[in-house]
């Protein structure tokens, strides 16, 4: 059990410096096939699972782990309030990541998690992991926004001003056509 | 004079950056950790940008505190303005403005595009634009120190 947490830091940043060029497998598989063996995925709608496993793994890393970390930086913050906050922050998001079956980021949470609860006790070290598990979610964030089939909101755009104003005339047109015809009593 | 390349091999394009009065110890930090690539990617919200999510600093840890850092609004940064998103130890986000955003957040400018350049620059914003939201091609940017 020993040193377990230095192990796994070797492993998630041997996995961030692959992910620089490949893209994850789970990333692969959510994103790009469309496969969550969760069970996740309301009616088998893939997109709630896009939605949801693409928000959670942005606010998993780039806000609540990063930071702690930034937070951390003062000094003042104990070892074992960085542990309060980690159980605080994590959970909830992680569980998503999970749902989502966005399976190599949640190990390597979970098992951070673990390794804080029962394995550290210098602030530094837990830190130091922190800002690892941070980094392969930078990374894995970049791929989910990449396999993100942004193709399909070509279908919907953001109507500005101009936009409705015209729906806005040509509805009117509508109802008017439908005023000035003669009206068939049934 | 402080300046690096960034440069898209996929699509034949490359800008100079150069450094600004500002920041310039972060720039100096990014500098040591190139050569440095990442997957190229697209903002989805806040309009014209380039960004990288993940730019890794395997040489030399970003140390930084805040404090010590300038920011500028995105929607008022001039176009071609490369700036960071949270700098931390390993890593940080990257964002190279090519054209009008929304964004009124801040982030922190390290360089600037050089003036000839800022047409290469919107092209392959242009470019990573369609592979983003059309053809899903891969694109990866790379960064170097100018001599390189």
């Amino acid at each position: 059990m020993a040193e377990n947490w230095k192990m796994l830091q070797q492993e998630i940043d041997a996995a961030s410096e692959r992910a620089v060029e490949e893209c994850p497998d789970d990333m692969l598989r959510v994103f790009e096939y469309d496969i969550v063996r969760t069970g996740a995925g309301t009616g088998r709608l893939m997109m709630g699972p896009w939605w949801e496993g693409a928000t959670s793994t942005r606010y998993l890393g780039s806000y609540y782990i990063f930071n702690i970390v930034k937070v951390a930086q003062d000094m003042n913050i104990s070892a074992e309030q960085i542990r309060q906050l980690v159980n605080l922050m994590l959970p909830t998001a992680l569980g998503t990541v999970e749902l989502c079956d966005i399976s190599d980021y949640a190990r390597f949470t979970r098992q951070t998690i673990d390794c804080i609860n029962e394995e550290i006790d210098d602030r530094e070290d837990m830190l130091s992991l922190l800002n690892s598990l941070w980094f392969y979610g930078s990374a894995a964030n970049a791929w989910c926004q990449y396999r993100m089939k942004w193709g399909i909101g070509l279908s919907f755009k953001v109507n500005h001003r101009d936009d409705l104003i015209y729906m806005g005339s040509r509805a009117n047109e509508a109802f008017e056509r439908w005023d000035h015809e003669k009206k068939e009593e049934n | 004079m402080r300046s690096f390349i960034m440069r898209w091999p996929e699509l034949g394009l490359g800008v100079r950056c150069k450094g600004l009065d500002i920041n310039q110890a972060a720039f100096d930090i990014f500098v040591e950790n190139m050569p440095t690539k990442a997957l190229q990617g697209h903002e989805m919200v806040g309009g014209w940008l380039l960004r990288d999510h993940s730019i890794l600093f395997n040489r030399k840890p970003f140390d930084i505190p805040k404090v010590e850092l300038s920011t500028e609004n995105m929607d008022q940064a001039p176009v071609g303005r490369i700036s960071f998103l949270r700098p931390q130890g390993r890593g940080a986000e990257l964002l190279a403005k090519y054209d009008e955003s929304v964004d009124t957040r801040e982030y922190i400018p390290v360089a600037q595009v050089v003036p000839e350049d800022l047409e290469i620059l919107k092209k392959a914003g242009r470019e990573q634009w369609k592979a983003t939201t059309r053809t899903r091609e891969i694109i990866f940017v790379e960064f170097v120190k100018e001599d390189a």
